[in-house]
């Protein structure tokens, strides 16, 4: 029974981490606005940062990078970059329940694209309309994603109820 | 009168139920039709005529919804097919099959190669405008790195000048650069992709000026009508031979 539960949780998340790439999958992209790696992320670090969970997470994100070109190492690095500074600086300072994580979320969202921001600002001289006119979609569809996932696989379960060694 | 805790839960159910509803609305129901009646059905002898008809009134209507998505995908086919593209010019249909799920870096990659006659630095445009430009060719695919990637350059015509300039991705967008102060470009004037010659010019536009910025001598240009190139499931690929 526990290894039929194992296999059908690495099927879902192997098709889960897969599907995305294929255009039009109808499954977490949303027309492309979702950045999966993003959500991915975002959902290893609230359900708690284990060694085997940070593997996970790396292996994920060098996935995608091999289906991107060069410039993609600087997302990576910021990516990498955003999520220490999350774990180290902020997520700590919240109780966990599904408002604060919903703040989280936002917070670790908008920290990505701040950096993203500074970064493409300093090497391609972007501007702050021009960078908000295409993060704007991008940051509603992520949050909103990340959302859900989250209430499916934190806050949805079965009442915990202790077995009674006693006829009360 | 429904608990905070009930309410919570009623809440959480509701959601996780639409989004599943969703989700397989739109996929799974089309694809499993089929093979449910074909090979899950309940089966038995008794009134056998009546379920064997209704096995085959599920199998003409499962047929129907396939014949309906090939309609559907045959009518996408065709609008990318009246796009009009110059006389001049051969174009290679192809289909995004992956895109990078990568925000400020994209690039994808379609269902032809060098097989097909597809070559490094070739264009790719869809029936609402410029999708990006092919990087590495393999055998039987490519990738396309789309024109807000830092790495997609390429000449541009602006005005009814013609005045050349270089339009470059800067991971959000795309903007026209190397034009020198002393041409006169105005707002709403039209961009479209240059050769080396004019004899080649091949008239597709990729939008129009939205902005005007000048600094040390040269301008920089925003455009507007820029497409979103992750949304597309067709392209053409132009070889200008």
């Amino acid at each position: 029974m526990i290894k039929g539960h194992l296999v059908l949780l690495f099927l879902f998340g192997f098709f889960m981490l897969v599907l995305p790439i294929y255009p039009g999958s109808s499954t977490i992209d949303f027309g492309g606005h979702v950045d999966p790696s993003l959500v991915y992320l975002f959902l290893f670090l609230i359900t708690g940062t284990t060694r085997p969970k940070i593997l996970m997470a790396i292996g994920m994100l060098v996935f995608y990078l091999i289906l991107s070109d060069s410039f993609a190492y600087i997302e990576l690095v910021s990516k990498l970059l955003v999520s220490y500074f999350f774990i180290r600086y902020v997520q700590g300072f919240f109780w966990s329940n599904l408002k604060n994580d919903f703040l989280l979320s936002v917070i670790f969202l908008v920290l990505f694209y701040l950096l993203n921001f500074l970064i493409y600002w300093i090497s391609f001289d972007v501007g702050i309309l021009e960078f908000f006119s295409f993060i704007a979609l991008p940051l509603v569809y992520n949050i909103f994603v990340s959302t859900i996932l989250l209430i499916i696989i934190k806050y949805t379960s079965w009442p915990k109820v202790n077995d009674l060694t006693y006829q009360s | 009168m429904l608990s905070k805790r009930n309410i919570k839960k009623f809440f959480i159910i509701t959601i996780v139920s639409i989004v599943v509803f969703v989700f397989f609305s739109l996929n799974f129901n089309f694809y499993l039709s089929s093979l449910l009646v074909s090979k899950l059905s309940y089966n038995t002898d008794y009134l056998s005529n009546n379920s064997i008809l209704k096995e085959k009134v599920s199998m003409l209507e499962a047929k129907i919804k396939i014949s309906e998505s090939l309609i559907q995908e045959n009518a996408e086919l065709r609008k990318s097919q009246d796009y009009k593209i110059p006389e001049n010019l051969r174009s290679i249909s192809s289909e995004l099959v992956i895109v990078s799920p990568f925000s400020f870096t994209s690039s994808g990659i379609i269902n032809k190669g060098s097989k097909d006659g597809i070559r490094k630095g070739q264009l790719g445009i869809s029936k609402n405008g410029l999708v990006g430009k092919i990087s590495e060719v393999k055998k039987d695919t490519s990738e396309i790195i789309f024109a807000y990637n830092p790495n997609f350059t390429i000449m541009v015509f602006v005005g009814p000048k013609k005045i050349p300039g270089i339009l470059q991705g800067n991971g959000v967008s795309s903007r026209i650069k190397y034009i020198t102060t002393q041409e006169k470009i105005s707002l709403g004037d039209d961009v479209f992709i240059a050769t080396n010659t004019s004899k080649e010019y091949p008239g597709i536009k990729v939008g129009e000026i939205s902005d005007i910025k000048g600094d040390q001598g040269f301008f920089d240009l925003g455009l507007k009508n820029l497409i979103d190139p992750r949304n597309i499931k067709f392209l053409m690929i132009v070889v200008n031979d």
